[in-house]
């Protein structure tokens, strides 16, 4: 057990160092120069030299690679080349900020995904089915921002019941004073109740919108998973048993959870993506809308920052769903546990009384 | 004696895109009590369809369309699915095909059996569990505990077969229903489970009907049988009868392609593959004539 888990980490570590290589490497292999953009296109020769200097540009290319290795896995991911912050720092207030609707918005994605493609595939070909089917269609074809700008439509502009998309707080807000200088916590911390539930009221609307958005792909494959399932041999013989619907159900959603617990960690690396879109339209001050300035500016700190926290993000998570599925299934479990020693064990005397 | 299940004039058919498909014609057949009936035919001749028709397990498209199923005195056809519910399973044993894909492969045996009771309302409590345990060891699991305890993989297919008809059996059906019980099996172990199953039936006062394409099987264990052949039973009588003297060309035919260590000619199919059910001009199965070259 504790092999296997030991395993899993060593594996993670290195992929994380490959994921440092490949985000310095792809920024590396951009074309365009960092100076330049920084100093503008009148920028003299010695003014260029001078900044690849300071920015440690004019140093060969393996040294630039195990500096950019060592910081960062000591935690300093540089500073913006714009604004001069802190890119940790930076990511460390943005990023409760993106959570705070992001992990709302794919548990609601679960939700709905859940209860509509248990319906759809229990009202298969009926008209529930195809409702969903229609529904779904038309979700999937619609890109995130399109859906934020309808649901800002509808709900902002002509229900007015939704605040307007101008970020976490509105100017009548009093900031809570700074502790660990992300808004939502800060408040938390501070006991302003007031604040921290206008930042939750104006998280409804990306909720829904991520919630809507990924409910679509995940709903669609809980039906196919649960109608290729619901006509397996093991249910029918769960029916034939009398196992009451409830029961035949929670068999079924046992056969399918692994797919579907891979499935939602796949969307939620790709909502860390997504989420540059709609804080955006939101105005919200997450990772996303920062990160996107720093592409479009081409603030290479940024970029690489960005690429190593979601890059390491998505890495946990599949290292966590890998362990989980393994650990849950007894038969992958069981394999785990003992650490893979006993068919060794046994195919060995196998092969000496072949050669004997 | 008394009919343990009737069926009459059974039709199902498959509703599929290409028009609608006759599965079942006109079937009709019962089981007494204490008795075995076998149903033989080749794949696709509808066997399997005749069980899942009464037992309403038949998934869409197929869909039963006429006749009737009477089992101990009630119609099943006209049941709401929560009333057949509670008769499969209780009064209906099942015994699948393949014990390792009907199992549930993440719960542990014992949860299974608690969950079988649970859905009829039986109480689980520990001599629930005792019950289970005696079942287990009557159909011949070597160390039903350890079995109880553990999962479906851990078992060989023999085992998990006994496991299989243990849950068939364990809230006392009347009726027993196995498809193809022991297909999946080595050939050694099929005789040992359908011993056990036969021990474990009729030797109790149970009933059973078994699905089967293997002869031997109806030969050796069936009181009755019926051949199957495109969705019409074409003989039925008891197992001395049919086999010694057959009636119909197919059943001839059936009986002829069992391989005989003393036959020094080759079998050569006559028939060729069951034609597609769906085909308008396939003739009627009753009027077939099979070649006569091998009725020797």
């Amino acid at each position: 057990m504790i092999r296997y888990i030991i395993s899993r980490l060593v594996i993670a570590a290195l992929l994380l160092c490959g994921l440092i290589t490949l985000s310095f490497g792809l920024v590396s292999l951009l074309p365009g120069d960092p100076a330049v953009a920084l100093l503008g296109e009148y920028a003299t020769p010695a003014d260029i030299a001078r900044i690849h200097a300071e920015l440690g540009l004019d140093l060969p290319f393996w040294e630039r690679y195990l500096g950019y290795m060592s910081r960062t896995l000591s935690g300093d991911l540089g500073h913006s080349l714009f604004t001069g912050s802190s890119v940790s720092g930076e990511i460390m207030t943005r990023l409760p900020n993106t959570l705070i609707y992001l992990i709302p918005g794919l548990a609601l994605a679960l939700i709905i995904g859940m209860a509509s493609g248990t319906f759809a595939a229990y009202r298969y070909r009926r008209f529930a089915d195809k409702t969903f089917t229609f529904w779904i269609s038309i979700l999937m074809a619609m890109p995130e921002f399109v859906l934020a700008l309808l649901l800002l439509f509808v709900f902002y502009q002509q229900l007015r019941i939704a605040p307007a998309p101008i970020g976490m707080l509105s100017s009548a807000q009093i900031t809570p004073p700074h502790v660990t200088g992300s808004v939502p916590i800060d408040a938390i911390i501070a006991g302003q109740w007031a604040t921290f539930s206008s930042i939750l009221g104006r998280a409804v609307l990306p909720i829904v919108t991520m919630g809507l958005f990924f409910a679509a792909p995940f709903g669609k494959t809980v039906r196919s998973g649960l109608l290729q399932v619901l006509q397996s041999p093991q249910i029918e013989f769960a029916r034939a048993c009398g196992l009451r619907p409830a029961q035949v159900f929670r068999y079924a959603l046992s056969d399918i959870r692994g797919s579907l617990m891979t499935y939602l960690v796949l969307l939620f690396a790709a909502s860390l993506s997504g989420a540059a879109i709609v804080e955006s339209v939101f105005s919200w001050p997450g990772v996303g809308s920062w990160s996107l300035d720093g592409v479009l500016k081409g603030d290479v700190p940024v970029i690489q920052g960005f690429v190593l926290i979601m890059g390491s993000t998505s890495l946990l998570g599949y290292v966590i769903l890998d362990a989980l599925i393994t650990l849950l299934d007894p038969r992958t479990r069981s394999k785990a546990v003992a650490g893979r020693r006993q068919p060794r064990e046994r195919s060995t005397p196998a092969i000496t009384s072949a050669n004997s | 004696m008394n009919k343990a299940l009737q069926v009459t004039e059974l039709e199902t058919e498959f509703h599929t895109p290409k028009g609608v498909v006759r599965a079942l014609h006109r079937v009709s057949f019962d089981v007494q009590d204490n008795e075995i009936v076998g149903i033989v035919g080749e794949s696709g001749s509808g066997k399997s369809t005749v069980v899942r028709s009464i037992t309403k397990l038949l998934m869409p498209p197929g869909k039963v369309s006429a006749g009737t199923v009477t089992f101990a005195g009630r119609s099943l056809l006209g049941l709401p699915e929560r009333e057949m519910r509670q008769i499969r399973g209780k009064d209906i044993g099942f015994i699948a095909q393949n014990p390792f894909s009907a199992l549930n492969p993440v719960t542990r045996i014992e949860k299974q059996f608690a969950n079988i009771a649970k859905a009829h309302g039986v109480k689980v409590d520990p001599s629930e569990r005792n019950r289970a345990l005696q079942l287990l060891e009557s159909t011949g699991v070597r160390d039903p505990e350890r079995v109880m305890r553990g999962y479906a993989h851990e078992l060989s297919g023999g085992m998990a077969q006994r496991v299989v008809i243990a849950m068939a059996l364990y809230l006392n059906p009347q009726l027993v229903i196995a498809d193809e019980p022991t297909t999946a099996l080595d050939l050694t172990v099929q005789r040992q489970v359908l011993d056990t199953l036969r021990r474990l039936t009729v030797e109790s006062g149970r009933s059973m009907l078994i699905v089967t394409h293997d002869l031997g099987v109806v030969a050796a264990y069936c009181n009755r049988v019926l051949v199957m052949y495109r969705g019409s039973i074409v003989e039925q009588g008891l197992v001395a009868d049919v086999f010694v003297r057959p009636q119909h060309p197919y059943t001839i035919s059936l009986l002829n392609s069992v391989v005989r260590p003393e036959d020094e000619t080759p079998y050569v199919p006559d028939g060729g593959e069951t034609p597609d059910a769906g085909e308008p001009e396939s003739p009627d199965p009753s009027k077939v004539q099979l070649s006569e070259a091998r009725r020797s």
